[in-house]
């Protein structure tokens, strides 16, 4: 055993900590932090854009979930080519995450279609939480609490809002809460592990 | 478990470890993304990777990707044990 001292000892520890968690961030930042963030502005534009015109909510929703598709599929794509992490299970679990994603949304329109509905905003509010309920399945599945968490408390705070508030406010509240809800997360995610010291 | 390991607690060496023993088994990192997250040189990363793949502890696999040359690193079994060993001896210095 060398003649190391306790503090010595701890201040080791502390730093295979530290660079281990930094490891961690880094890695959660690749994985999912700029998708977070293609979303949370996706929401915050189309809810804000329909609060301001809801008559021209239809066209501004279909180029606006165009646009995050086709970001979301460029940062796919890039991260595939340039993998910064590589694994035997990378590949495959590309493909499961975006089929996964895929049920998802049929289910989430599919439901909001055929429901019978209370309110002209309850389709909002199924699309939104069946959507909310992928990132919890997917936290659970890839051991992120933030992202389980993500998808309790916007749809805590969808349902909240839907009770609360009148149609047209209710986009605001979703802008804010809804898509601030995905935004903030992924850009601290982002910014967090770049800050860190190692 | 191995104990103590002065190869390992070199401060570099040691953050160097603590990061490759935070990925899963089966995955591995780009050098240059190993390089950026610990803020070494080029130069400073190769040699103590040298030194830990001369101990055995992490393996390297060369590979091209869109025609450039980019290098992979994980711990090997050794490594993976040997730094369980090392954290262990500094827990056990915490405690005596």
């Amino acid at each position: 055993m060398p003649t190391l001292t306790s503090e010595e000892a701890r201040l080791a520890l502390a730093d295979i900590e530290k660079t281990g968690k930094r490891m961690k961030q880094a890695m959660a930042a690749d994985a999912f932090g700029y998708y977070l963030i293609v979303w949370g502005l996706v929401w915050v534009a189309g809810f804000g854009g329909t609060f301001l015109r809801p008559d021209r909510a239809g066209i501004l929703w279909t180029v606006l979930v165009s646009l995050g598709i086709l970001a979301t599929a460029t940062l796919g794509i890039a991260s595939q080519r340039r993998p910064k992490i590589r694994s035997s299970h990378h590949r495959a679990a590309g493909r499961q995450i975006t089929l996964f994603w895929t049920a998802i949304l049929v289910y989430a329109y599919t439901l909001a279609w055929i429901l019978p509905l209370r309110g002209e905003m309850a389709p909002v509010v199924v699309l939104v939480s069946v959507i909310m309920l992928g990132y919890v399945i997917m936290g659970l599945w890839a051991r992120s609490l933030l992202l389980s968490l993500i998808g309790l408390g916007v749809t805590a705070a969808t349902l909240l809002g839907w009770h609360l508030l009148q149609p047209l406010p209710f986009m605001l509240w979703m802008a804010v809460f809804g898509g601030g809800g995905l935004l903030i997360p992924g850009a601290v995610i982002q910014l967090r592990w770049r800050a860190a010291k190692p | 478990m191995s104990g103590f390991d002065d190869i390992i607690h070199q401060p570099a060496r040691l953050k160097i470890m603590s990061s490759l023993a935070a990925l899963a088994e089966d995955e591995k990192v780009d050098f240059s993304h190993l390089k950026t997250l610990l803020r070494l040189s080029d130069g400073n990363l190769g040699a103590h990777l040298l030194k830990l793949e001369e101990a055995g502890y992490v393996s390297q696999e060369k590979l091209f990707v869109d025609r450039k040359p980019r290098t992979f690193l994980q711990l090997t079994r050794t490594g993976r044990e040997a730094f369980q060993g090392h954290v262990q001896a500094l827990k056990a210095i915490l405690g005596s």
